[in-house]
């Protein structure tokens, strides 16, 4: 029996709520994809220059970098609550997304920080950039930092993009009443825990070759 | 909410280890362990977060899969890259 009270091609929230799910697992497996790629090139680059790698890493502040990853891991905690909280149709979820929000934006902010630090000391060989970087395999540390930037750039990209559909989420917070309309919670919980996931792997990749 | 505290605990404590073990000089384990530990904290989310053990059954195929066709891609590009 189709639901008439939702315009949906699924006879029940559940079905609906499966195929969401299951979709967004397919597209997160292709994202995977995607980053193994990238990080197959960091590994070739790191097996051909093992020491301009290790000495370009030593540049980044892992400080810095262990405390976005305790951030990232609090944001994932925050959406997992919300998750639930959402899956009973309790509407205060709509506190932790935002509290997921604010946690993101910050991890941006230090991200930003460390890559406008990394532009005034010449660490960006790219666009015509000049590299001043003067330690041993400059080749080698230009790979890294290449690496670096393209790695974070695209993790940042999807940060943006899970903020602005939480942002989304918030935004159209007040026309959601059933269990079926939270679906979206549980979906963008899954992405941003992708994400997440992501950067626990960047973390040592980049930040802990021959952490200062 | 027991479940998700203590993924994060887990999730917390192991960041400080692998950020302890990367001052530790162990040669080629430091890479190995890195990624040991980071391949736990991911399963740690998969499961502890995003629910993957207790999903659907076309979901944790997908889930499977995935890590099949990585292991794939990533396995013989590292072959081909580094045998000869």
């Amino acid at each position: 029996m189709s639901d008439t009270s939702r315009d949906s091609a699924f006879n029940t929230g559940t079905e609906e709520g499966i195929a969401t799910a299951f979709g967004m697992w397919i597209f997160l497996a292709s994202e995977a994809m995607m980053f193994a790629g990238l990080l197959l090139v960091y590994t070739f680059g790191r097996l051909d220059h093992a020491t301009g790698f290790a000495n370009a890493s030593s540049h980044l502040d892992w400080r810095l970098g262990a405390l976005n990853t305790a951030i990232l891991i609090c944001s994932s905690l925050a959406i997992a609550r919300a998750e639930a909280r959402a899956d009973r149709a309790d509407r205060r979820a709509g506190v932790l997304l935002a509290v997921t929000c604010l946690l993101g934006v910050l991890f941006l902010g230090i991200k930003g920080y460390e890559w406008a630090m990394e532009l005034r000391e010449g660490l960006a060989p790219f666009a015509g950039l000049a590299f001043a970087y003067d330690g041993p395999d400059a080749d080698g540390a230009a790979f890294f930092f290449r690496c670096y930037f393209i790695l974070t750039g695209l993790h940042a990209a999807h940060m943006l993009g899970g903020l602005a559909c939480i942002g989304w989420l918030l935004a159209t917070w007040r026309h959601r009443r059933g269990r079926a309309d939270f679906h979206a919670v549980r979906d963008l919980a899954l992405y941003w825990h992708f994400v997440d996931i992501v950067w626990i792997f960047l973390y040592p990749l980049l930040y802990l070759i021959a952490p200062a | 909410m027991t479940r998700h505290l203590i993924t994060f605990g887990a999730l917390a404590a192991l960041l400080a280890l692998t950020t302890w073990v990367a001052f530790l000089d162990l040669g080629a384990g430091n890479p190995v362990l890195a990624l040991g530990i980071a391949a736990a904290k991911a399963a740690l989310v998969a499961f502890g977060f995003m629910g993957l053990g207790r999903s659907a059954m076309q979901i944790r195929l997908t889930g499977a899969a995935a890590l099949v066709w990585l292991a794939i891609f990533v396995g013989l590009t590292l072959w081909a890259g580094l045998s000869g």
